[in-house]
Protein backbone atom coordinates (compact mmCIF):
# COMPACT_ATOMS: atom_id res chain seq x y z
CA UNK A 1 0.00 0.00 0.00
CA UNK A 2 1.42 3.46 -1.34
CA UNK A 3 1.21 6.41 1.48
CA UNK A 4 1.14 9.70 -0.61
CA UNK A 5 3.56 12.07 0.98
CA UNK A 6 4.93 14.66 -1.39
CA UNK A 7 6.87 16.53 1.34
CA UNK A 8 9.95 19.10 0.38
CA UNK A 9 12.66 18.00 2.85
CA UNK A 10 14.02 20.90 3.17
CA UNK A 11 10.89 23.13 3.96
CA UNK A 12 12.95 24.08 7.14
CA UNK A 13 15.57 25.64 5.43
CA UNK A 14 13.13 27.54 2.44
CA UNK A 15 10.63 28.73 5.52
CA UNK A 16 13.74 30.21 7.17
CA UNK A 17 14.61 31.95 3.69
CA UNK A 18 11.39 33.34 3.47
CA UNK A 19 11.07 35.04 6.85
CA UNK A 20 14.40 36.33 6.53
CA UNK A 21 13.46 38.04 3.16
CA UNK A 22 10.26 40.04 5.35
CA UNK A 23 12.28 40.78 8.23
CA UNK A 24 15.06 42.44 5.42
CA UNK A 25 11.90 43.83 3.55
CA UNK A 26 10.11 44.98 7.07
CA UNK A 27 13.51 46.64 7.65
CA UNK A 28 14.36 48.31 4.62
CA UNK A 29 17.53 46.87 4.24
CA UNK A 30 19.19 45.29 0.65
CA UNK A 31 20.94 42.10 1.03
CA UNK A 32 23.73 41.36 -1.15
CA UNK A 33 24.91 37.62 -1.02
CA UNK A 34 29.23 37.48 -2.51
CA UNK A 35 29.63 33.83 -3.59
CA UNK A 36 33.01 33.07 -5.53
CA UNK A 37 36.09 31.21 -4.93
CA UNK A 38 38.53 31.34 -2.02
CA UNK A 39 41.35 34.43 -3.09
CA UNK A 40 38.77 35.15 -6.01
CA UNK A 41 38.81 38.99 -4.30
CA UNK A 42 35.36 38.70 -2.45
CA UNK A 43 36.83 40.81 0.84
CA UNK A 44 38.85 42.97 -1.51
CA UNK A 45 35.55 43.73 -3.46
CA UNK A 46 34.79 45.18 -0.36
CA UNK A 47 37.38 47.35 0.57
CA UNK A 48 37.17 48.53 -2.75
CA UNK A 49 34.32 49.49 -2.73
CA UNK A 50 32.61 49.90 1.09
CA UNK A 51 34.50 53.11 1.91
CA UNK A 52 32.62 54.74 -0.95
CA UNK A 53 29.50 53.03 -0.39
CA UNK A 54 29.47 54.15 3.67
CA UNK A 55 29.20 57.77 2.20
CA UNK A 56 25.51 57.28 0.94
CA UNK A 57 24.63 54.38 2.70
CA UNK A 58 24.81 52.50 6.15
CA UNK A 59 26.75 49.26 5.41
CA UNK A 60 27.38 46.33 7.16
CA UNK A 61 28.34 43.08 6.85
CA UNK A 62 28.11 39.44 7.58
CA UNK A 63 31.58 37.47 6.84
CA UNK A 64 31.32 33.75 6.71
CA UNK A 65 34.16 31.67 7.36
CA UNK A 66 35.54 28.52 8.11
CA UNK A 67 38.45 29.48 10.58
CA UNK A 68 39.89 32.95 11.66
CA UNK A 69 38.77 36.30 11.72
CA UNK A 70 41.08 37.86 8.95
CA UNK A 71 38.17 38.80 6.84
CA UNK A 72 36.48 40.13 9.76
CA UNK A 73 39.18 41.90 10.57
CA UNK A 74 39.71 43.82 7.05
CA UNK A 75 36.13 44.66 7.17
CA UNK A 76 36.25 45.86 10.32
CA UNK A 77 39.65 48.10 9.85
CA UNK A 78 37.29 50.37 7.39
CA UNK A 79 35.09 51.03 10.32
CA UNK A 80 32.02 48.76 9.19
CA UNK A 81 30.23 46.57 11.39
CA UNK A 82 31.09 43.42 10.70
CA UNK A 83 29.48 40.16 12.38
CA UNK A 84 31.31 36.87 11.78
CA UNK A 85 30.17 33.44 11.03
CA UNK A 86 32.93 30.62 11.72
CA UNK A 87 31.48 27.35 10.48
CA UNK A 88 33.75 25.70 11.64
CA UNK A 89 33.82 23.37 8.75
CA UNK A 90 30.77 23.92 6.76
CA UNK A 91 31.62 25.16 2.84
CA UNK A 92 28.65 27.29 2.70
CA UNK A 93 26.62 29.82 5.04
CA UNK A 94 22.80 28.27 5.10
CA UNK A 95 19.59 30.26 6.11
CA UNK A 96 19.42 29.19 10.07
CA UNK A 97 23.07 30.58 10.15
CA UNK A 98 22.39 34.27 9.02
CA UNK A 99 18.99 34.39 10.57
CA UNK A 100 21.54 33.88 14.15
CA UNK A 101 23.61 36.56 12.43
CA UNK A 102 20.47 38.96 11.98
CA UNK A 103 19.94 38.98 15.75
CA UNK A 104 23.67 40.86 16.30
CA UNK A 105 22.91 43.38 13.63
CA UNK A 106 21.69 46.34 13.68
CA UNK A 107 19.09 46.41 11.16
CA UNK A 108 17.48 49.46 11.93
CA UNK A 109 21.09 51.53 11.17
CA UNK A 110 21.55 49.67 8.15
CA UNK A 111 20.89 49.95 4.41
CA UNK A 112 22.99 47.33 2.58
CA UNK A 113 24.14 44.37 4.07
CA UNK A 114 26.83 42.12 2.42
CA UNK A 115 27.06 38.64 3.25
CA UNK A 116 30.23 37.50 2.25
CA UNK A 117 30.12 33.67 2.02
CA UNK A 118 32.59 31.12 2.45
CA UNK A 119 34.88 30.73 -0.63
CA UNK A 120 33.48 28.00 -2.74
CA UNK A 121 31.23 28.05 -6.04
CA UNK A 122 29.33 25.42 -5.19
CA UNK A 123 27.69 24.85 -2.19
CA UNK A 124 26.41 29.05 -1.31
CA UNK A 125 24.96 28.55 -4.72
CA UNK A 126 22.64 26.29 -3.78
CA UNK A 127 21.46 28.10 -0.46
CA UNK A 128 18.57 30.82 -0.71
CA UNK A 129 19.57 32.80 2.35
CA UNK A 130 16.49 35.12 1.59
CA UNK A 131 19.13 37.63 0.17
CA UNK A 132 18.40 40.42 -2.81
CA UNK A 133 20.85 39.08 -4.68
CA UNK A 134 23.65 36.83 -4.95
CA UNK A 135 26.87 38.42 -6.16
CA UNK A 136 28.90 36.12 -8.35
CA UNK A 137 32.72 36.81 -8.03
CA UNK A 138 35.02 35.08 -10.59
CA UNK A 139 38.86 36.13 -11.04
CA UNK A 140 40.56 36.04 -13.87
CA UNK A 141 43.14 33.53 -12.64
CA UNK A 142 40.35 30.99 -11.99
CA UNK A 143 39.98 30.56 -16.21
CA UNK A 144 37.34 31.40 -18.35
CA UNK A 145 36.00 27.96 -18.44
CA UNK A 146 34.28 28.30 -15.00
CA UNK A 147 30.21 29.24 -16.17
CA UNK A 148 29.30 26.10 -17.74
CA UNK A 149 31.66 23.87 -14.72
CA UNK A 150 29.28 25.71 -11.84
CA UNK A 151 26.19 27.14 -14.11
CA UNK A 152 24.01 27.08 -11.30
CA UNK A 153 25.73 30.02 -9.24
CA UNK A 154 25.88 31.72 -12.52
CA UNK A 155 22.17 31.17 -13.15
CA UNK A 156 20.99 32.42 -9.81
CA UNK A 157 23.55 35.29 -9.76
CA UNK A 158 22.23 38.73 -10.09
CA UNK A 159 25.05 40.29 -11.75
CA UNK A 160 28.91 39.14 -12.37
CA UNK A 161 31.95 40.79 -10.82
CA UNK A 162 34.95 39.36 -13.18
CA UNK A 163 37.96 40.77 -11.00
CA UNK A 164 41.57 40.85 -11.29
CA UNK A 165 41.21 42.37 -14.87
CA UNK A 166 44.34 44.22 -14.12
CA UNK A 167 46.15 40.74 -14.74
CA UNK A 168 44.50 40.37 -17.87
CA UNK A 169 47.85 41.24 -19.84
CA UNK A 170 49.44 37.82 -18.31
CA UNK A 171 46.97 35.82 -18.09
CA UNK A 172 45.11 34.00 -21.45
CA UNK A 173 41.48 34.70 -20.09
CA UNK A 174 38.95 34.17 -23.15
CA UNK A 175 36.38 37.20 -22.59
CA UNK A 176 34.20 35.53 -25.78
CA UNK A 177 34.13 31.88 -24.03
CA UNK A 178 32.97 33.56 -20.76
CA UNK A 179 30.37 35.36 -22.88
CA UNK A 180 29.48 32.21 -24.55
CA UNK A 181 29.13 30.15 -22.05
CA UNK A 182 26.63 33.32 -19.79
CA UNK A 183 24.47 32.87 -22.89
CA UNK A 184 23.77 29.15 -22.51
CA UNK A 185 23.44 29.81 -18.64
CA UNK A 186 21.77 33.76 -18.34
CA UNK A 187 21.09 36.10 -21.12
CA UNK A 188 21.34 39.90 -20.09
CA UNK A 189 23.26 39.14 -16.95
CA UNK A 190 25.10 42.40 -15.84
CA UNK A 191 28.98 41.74 -16.04
CA UNK A 192 31.32 44.23 -13.76
CA UNK A 193 34.94 43.99 -15.22
CA UNK A 194 36.86 45.55 -12.23
CA UNK A 195 40.24 45.17 -10.09
CA UNK A 196 39.99 45.37 -6.19
CA UNK A 197 43.35 46.17 -6.83
CA UNK A 198 43.85 49.28 -8.53
CA UNK A 199 39.95 50.50 -7.98
CA UNK A 200 39.56 50.42 -11.95
CA UNK A 201 35.69 49.07 -12.65
CA UNK A 202 34.29 49.45 -9.16
CA UNK A 203 32.30 52.45 -10.09
CA UNK A 204 29.87 50.80 -12.55
CA UNK A 205 29.34 47.75 -9.94
CA UNK A 206 28.51 50.48 -7.27
CA UNK A 207 25.60 52.15 -9.54
CA UNK A 208 24.07 48.49 -9.47
CA UNK A 209 24.58 48.26 -5.99
CA UNK A 210 22.84 51.75 -5.42
CA UNK A 211 20.52 51.11 -8.41
CA UNK A 212 19.01 47.91 -6.13
CA UNK A 213 18.79 49.68 -3.33
CA UNK A 214 16.66 52.51 -4.42
CA UNK A 215 14.42 50.17 -6.53
CA UNK A 216 13.84 48.14 -2.89
CA UNK A 217 14.05 50.63 -0.24
CA UNK A 218 14.09 54.42 -1.99
CA UNK A 219 16.31 56.82 -0.07
CA UNK A 220 19.14 55.36 1.87
CA UNK A 221 19.70 56.54 5.63
CA UNK A 222 21.74 60.10 6.02
CA UNK A 223 24.82 58.03 7.11
CA UNK A 224 25.94 59.35 10.48
CA UNK A 225 21.99 59.32 11.28
CA UNK A 226 21.70 56.83 14.23
CA UNK A 227 17.98 55.36 12.94
CA UNK A 228 16.05 55.03 9.77
CA UNK A 229 12.87 57.08 9.59
CA UNK B 1 17.30 44.83 15.60
CA UNK B 2 15.05 47.09 17.25
CA UNK B 3 10.99 45.76 17.15
CA UNK B 4 12.11 42.98 14.52
CA UNK B 5 11.35 39.28 15.35
CA UNK B 6 14.18 36.90 14.54
CA UNK B 7 13.58 34.42 12.29
CA UNK B 8 13.24 30.27 13.56
CA UNK B 9 16.01 29.27 14.29
CA UNK B 10 17.02 25.59 12.85
CA UNK B 11 19.70 23.05 13.82
CA UNK B 12 20.61 21.96 11.02
CA UNK B 13 21.93 23.10 7.37
CA UNK B 14 25.13 21.83 8.57
CA UNK B 15 27.66 18.94 7.79
CA UNK B 16 27.98 16.46 5.04
CA UNK B 17 25.17 17.71 2.97
CA UNK B 18 23.27 13.88 2.17
CA UNK B 19 23.58 13.39 5.91
CA UNK B 20 21.95 15.94 7.08
CA UNK B 21 19.12 15.66 4.11
CA UNK B 22 19.03 11.86 5.32
CA UNK B 23 18.27 12.84 8.87
CA UNK B 24 15.16 15.26 7.59
CA UNK B 25 14.10 11.88 5.46
CA UNK B 26 14.47 9.57 8.46
CA UNK B 27 12.72 11.85 10.99
CA UNK B 28 9.81 12.24 8.48
CA UNK B 29 9.44 8.24 6.99
CA UNK B 30 9.00 7.74 10.90
CA UNK B 31 6.65 10.62 11.53
CA UNK B 32 4.22 9.75 8.34
CA UNK B 33 4.04 5.76 9.79
CA UNK B 34 2.69 6.52 12.81
CA UNK B 35 -0.53 5.01 13.38
CA UNK B 36 -2.33 8.15 15.61
CA UNK B 37 -5.28 9.74 16.00
CA UNK B 38 -5.36 13.00 14.25
CA UNK B 39 -3.77 15.22 16.66
CA UNK B 40 -4.03 18.68 17.07
CA UNK B 41 -0.89 19.99 17.50
CA UNK B 42 2.12 17.57 15.62
CA UNK B 43 4.46 15.86 18.21
CA UNK B 44 8.12 17.13 18.31
CA UNK B 45 10.72 15.69 15.63
CA UNK B 46 11.91 12.19 17.40
CA UNK B 47 8.89 12.26 19.99
CA UNK B 48 6.58 8.82 19.22
CA UNK B 49 9.95 7.05 18.06
CA UNK B 50 8.91 3.08 19.07
CA UNK B 51 5.85 4.14 21.20
CA UNK B 52 2.41 3.24 19.65
CA UNK B 53 1.23 1.55 16.79
CA UNK B 54 3.50 1.95 13.47
CA UNK B 55 2.83 1.17 9.92
CA UNK B 56 5.69 -1.54 8.88
CA UNK B 57 7.62 0.49 5.75
CA UNK B 58 8.88 -1.45 2.62
CA UNK B 59 10.11 1.42 0.70
CA UNK B 60 10.74 4.72 0.50
CA UNK B 61 10.53 6.96 -2.57
CA UNK B 62 11.95 10.56 -3.24
CA UNK B 63 12.67 12.30 -5.75
CA UNK B 64 15.67 14.87 -6.60
CA UNK B 65 15.53 17.93 -8.35
CA UNK B 66 18.70 18.32 -11.05
CA UNK B 67 19.64 21.82 -9.48
CA UNK B 68 20.16 20.17 -5.76
CA UNK B 69 23.91 19.09 -5.95
CA UNK B 70 22.25 16.06 -4.45
CA UNK B 71 23.89 12.72 -5.10
CA UNK B 72 21.82 9.58 -4.88
CA UNK B 73 24.01 7.12 -3.99
CA UNK B 74 25.36 8.99 -1.22
CA UNK B 75 21.95 9.84 -0.47
CA UNK B 76 21.41 6.07 -0.04
CA UNK B 77 24.33 5.15 1.94
CA UNK B 78 23.54 7.99 4.91
CA UNK B 79 19.84 6.54 4.95
CA UNK B 80 21.05 2.97 5.27
CA UNK B 81 23.55 4.22 7.74
CA UNK B 82 20.85 5.81 9.90
CA UNK B 83 18.61 3.46 9.31
CA UNK B 84 20.52 0.76 11.18
CA UNK B 85 18.66 -0.66 14.37
CA UNK B 86 15.60 1.13 13.45
CA UNK B 87 12.34 -0.08 12.38
CA UNK B 88 13.08 0.83 9.28
CA UNK B 89 16.51 -0.85 8.79
CA UNK B 90 16.39 -2.88 5.62
CA UNK B 91 13.80 -0.67 3.64
CA UNK B 92 14.76 0.26 0.35
CA UNK B 93 15.16 3.90 -0.38
CA UNK B 94 14.18 4.49 -4.57
CA UNK B 95 15.87 7.81 -5.67
CA UNK B 96 14.73 9.40 -8.52
CA UNK B 97 16.85 12.01 -10.45
CA UNK B 98 14.37 14.43 -11.80
CA UNK B 99 15.61 16.92 -14.76
CA UNK B 100 15.55 20.55 -13.75
CA UNK B 101 12.56 22.68 -15.69
CA UNK B 102 12.70 26.06 -16.37
CA UNK B 103 9.56 28.24 -18.18
CA UNK B 104 11.30 30.88 -21.13
CA UNK B 105 10.14 34.84 -20.18
CA UNK B 106 9.90 35.12 -23.77
CA UNK B 107 7.07 32.63 -24.90
CA UNK B 108 6.38 31.21 -21.93
CA UNK B 109 7.39 27.76 -23.23
CA UNK B 110 8.57 24.86 -20.42
CA UNK B 111 11.22 22.84 -20.97
CA UNK B 112 13.75 20.18 -19.28
CA UNK B 113 17.29 21.83 -18.63
CA UNK B 114 19.61 19.31 -20.71
CA UNK B 115 23.31 19.63 -20.51
CA UNK B 116 23.52 22.90 -18.12
CA UNK B 117 21.49 24.57 -21.31
CA UNK B 118 18.98 26.78 -20.16
CA UNK B 119 18.58 28.17 -23.72
CA UNK B 120 14.66 28.39 -25.39
CA UNK B 121 14.88 26.25 -27.96
CA UNK B 122 12.17 28.46 -29.45
CA UNK B 123 13.46 31.71 -28.57
CA UNK B 124 17.26 30.64 -29.18
CA UNK B 125 17.72 32.99 -25.77
CA UNK B 126 18.49 32.03 -21.89
CA UNK B 127 15.93 34.11 -20.03
CA UNK B 128 14.18 31.32 -17.46
CA UNK B 129 12.62 31.32 -14.79
CA UNK B 130 12.39 27.77 -12.80
CA UNK B 131 9.31 25.92 -13.01
CA UNK B 132 11.14 22.99 -10.94
CA UNK B 133 14.36 21.23 -10.25
CA UNK B 134 15.22 22.96 -6.50
CA UNK B 135 13.45 20.14 -4.28
CA UNK B 136 13.85 16.87 -2.88
CA UNK B 137 10.57 15.43 -2.26
CA UNK B 138 9.57 12.27 -0.19
CA UNK B 139 6.89 10.99 -2.62
CA UNK B 140 5.92 8.09 -0.85
CA UNK B 141 6.21 5.35 1.49
CA UNK B 142 5.04 1.77 0.75
CA UNK B 143 3.50 -0.09 4.06
CA UNK B 144 2.44 -3.22 4.01
CA UNK B 145 -1.52 -3.21 4.60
Amino acid sequence: MKLKVALDLDRAGKDVAAAIRALLARERVLALNLIGSPGCGKTALLEATLPELAKTHAVAVIEGDIATSRDADRIRALGVPCHLINTGGTCHLPPNLIARALQDVDLASTDILFIENVGNLVCPSTQDVGEDAKVAVLSLPEGDDKVLKYPRLFREAGCLVLNKVDLAGVLRFRREQLASDLAQVKHGLPVFELSALTGVGCPSFLEWVRGLYQKKCGRPTVPGRRRKA
Amino acid sequence: MAGAQPPGLGTRGSGVHELTLAQSLVEAVLRETEVRPPAPTPLPVGEGQGEGPVRRVTAVRVAVGGLTHVEPENLKFWYEELTRGTRLAGTSLLVEKRPTRVRCQRCGREFAVLANSFVCPDCGVADVRLASGDEVILESIEVEE
